[in-house]
């Protein structure tokens, strides 16, 4: 399974958001870093086909972003989850199911099984109104999960949860990382370091550095030097 | 498609707004028949005691020929209405005089005292042929109503009794019409721009079915909610009506309340036009989705369609010329859902048939609603979420 992402770039009328991007992403986990405004949500959502590039192409196993069959396969969890607050935890899994293409008695089984591992049981028959910010949060991560995704991207997932969320999350995540294409963006860079099997720093709509999180120690620092700012041991650096 | 559709139509109907207005609008309709019954006229008569003797007197005079007798019979009721005030006899025959007003196109009581019988038919003959003619925009349509005239003047008239249960729903559609456009423009002119606002939009383009079964669950839901609406709307009429007027007079010809040589009766057209007004719920659902799409903001769609129902309100005629502007003016729905707008003399030829508005327009606002819905599912397929 491959994703390929070619000279991908979007121009508006201001700012080069994303300026020729590209990759060639296999199953694995991969942890997006940048400063913000560095074009990472723009590269997510052209990943999701809800955002037309100026330019270049994307394609995952020969499916366009623009196809169904490409749609299908895809599990996404934008930065500003959305939700209709009038709706139960699960009445919404089960309409996310029906957009996913789920058989109706496919998507209930599912939904459980998600609201099971991401902890929301309890308050699934509750208005999704009623629930925390992590409780949401864990929503949106059940939701991107539901089609069982080849690509799952996942914009600031952790944002919201408490530190043991997060171990959780992190837990889950590492075991998708197998048989899928995962996507992280994030500014909480400890996550990554424990999950991410390659780190990708965007700057400025480019992609800075591609790499085996294995061969960097202190991602942290790394981040910080690549950024230009000031790191643990002093001084600064440019790229 | 059928899960998508379900919570389409439980996010729809999940708006208290839309609940709020539904009521409001039914509660309106409501007060209407209260207050028929409630006001008071100048002749001091409350009005359920007008509509009790307007009902007993309709039911003694039913079957009767209008002719000089039935003129003689009832001409010192009108005397003691206009010399004394009395109204109490009058109201048994109101139908007739009210008639007469039409026909010799006064409310001048000295005129409708001198008419007799050969003046009232030359001047009813008169009047349906001019009508015509002035109506008619081809010679073919001017013959066909010609004719029409003449096989409805073939013999006397004949009163068939009190029906002003339906004549009042027949002259109450415009309305109702009006109330119908007001709860689409708040209930559907948010379909397309709620998920920009919960921001659900980036969610459901992003899935399988986001931009093609979804499409079609939001319409049909709009629609069940637009003619279901639109549906309870003409329940409600009926029963107020029912209760306040009563339902006889069905197959009492529509000449008594709308001057035209239909040959159809009074119930006829009354039906016509709910079938009429349903196909524009259609249309106007159609339309305030389309428009959500396009504006992508839920006040814009509301002001646009509040707007265009203002303003057939504020205008109530156009020129007949140039004729493209008067045909698309009758077409807007709150124009055509009316006895003037959906009886008039415009016809249509269509394969040696000639259709008359009433039967063309529905027609037409079906294929509207069709290509509103192809043509906003293609911008729908192209759409995209902007910078926020």
């Amino acid at each position: 399974m491959e994703l390929v992402i070619r000279a991908l770039s979007k121009q508006y009328p201001h700012k080069l958001a994303v300026d020729r991007v590209s990759l060639t992403l296999t199953p694995g986990i991969y942890g997006l870093l940048g400063a913000n405004g560095a074009g990472k949500t723009t590269l997510m959502r052209m990943l999701c086909g809800i955002l037309h590039p100026t330019g270049g192409e994307i394609s995952l196993d020969g499916l366009g972003v623009a196809q169904e069959e490409y749609r299908a396969c895809l599990g996404y969890l934008p930065q500003d989850f959305g939700y209709y607050p009038g709706f139960t935890g699960e009445e919404f899994l089960w309409y996310m199911g029906a957009l996913k293409g789920l058989p109706k008695a496919q998507a209930r089984r599912r939904a459980k099984e998600l609201l099971e591992l991401v902890g929301l049981s309890q308050a699934a028959k509750g208005k999704i109104k009623t629930y925390s910010g992590g409780m949401k949060q864990r929503l949106g991560i059940a939701q991107a999960l539901l089609g069982h995704p080849k690509l799952l991207v996942l914009d600031e997932p952790t944002a919201g949860l408490d530190p043991k969320e997060r171990v959780r999350f992190r837990g889950l995540i590492a075991s998708l990382g197998k048989q899928s294409i995962v996507l992280v963006s994030t500014h909480i860079v400890s996550d990554l370091a424990h999950i991410a099997d390659v780190i990708l720093l965007m700057k400025d709509g480019r992609i800075i550095h591609q790499g085996p999180a294995s061969e960097i120690a202190d991602l942290e620092g790394f981040y910080l030097e690549a950024f230009g700012e000031e790191g643990e041991h002093g001084g600064t650096v440019s790229l | 498609m059928a899960e998508l559709y379900r919570f389409e139509l439980k996010k729809c109907l999940q708006q208290k707004v839309l609940w709020i207005t539904g009521g409001i609008l039914l509660l309106c309709l409501c007060l209407w028949g209260a207050a028929a019954c409630l006001q008071t006229t100048d002749s001091g008569l409350r009005g359920e005691e007008i509509i009790r003797l307007h009902r007993e007197g309709g039911a003694a005079l039913a079957g009767e020929t209008v002719d000089q007798d039935m003129l003689d019979q009832f001409r010192p009721a009108y005397e003691k209405m206009v010399f004394a005030g009395d109204a109490r006899e009058l109201m048994g025959c109101i139908d007739i005089y009210e008639f007469l007003g039409h026909v010799l196109d006064t409310a001048a009581s000295a005129e409708i005292l001198a008419v007799d019988q050969q003046m009232l038919y030359d001047r009813l003959e008169d009047k349906l042929r001019t009508e015509a003619e002035k109506g008619s925009a081809t010679e073919q349509a001017a013959s066909y109503w010609q004719s029409k005239v003449q096989q409805q003047l073939s013999q006397p008239l004949v009163y068939g009794g009190y029906h002003e249960g339906w004549s009042q729903m027949a002259s109450l559609m415009k309305v109702m019409t009006f109330l119908e456009v007001l709860f689409l423009s708040v209930a559907l002119s948010g379909m397309f721009p709620q998920e920009a606002q919960h921001r659900t939009d980036q969610l459901i383009l992003s899935s399988r079915r986001g931009r093609t079964a979804l499409y079609t669950g939001k319409l049909l839901a709009g629609l069940t909610v637009g003619v279901g609406f639109g549906l309870l709307l003409l329940a409600t009429l009926l029963g107020v009506t029912g209760l306040v007027y009563g339902l006889e007079g069905f197959g009492v010809s529509a000449l008594f309340t709308l001057l035209m040589p239909l040959g159809a009766s009074i119930g006829q057209v009354t039906l016509i036009l709910f079938g009429a007004f349903l196909a524009a719920a259609a249309v106007t659902s159609l339309a305030a989705m389309v428009l959500s799409q396009v504006t992508r903001n839920s006040v814009a769609t509301m002001g646009i369609l509040v707007g265009i129902l203002l303003l057939t309100t504020l205008i109530t005629a156009v020129p007949e010329s140039p004729r493209l502007l008067s045909v698309l003016w009758y077409l807007l729905p709150s124009n055509f859902v009316s006895l003037q707008g959906a009886f008039r003399y415009d016809l249509l030829s269509v394969g040696g048939l000639s259709l008359t508005t009433w039967q063309v327009t529905p027609v037409v606002y079906l294929l509207l609603t069709a290509l509103l819905a192809l043509g906003g599912r293609r911008l729908y397929r192209r759409c995209q979420v902007g910078a926020r």
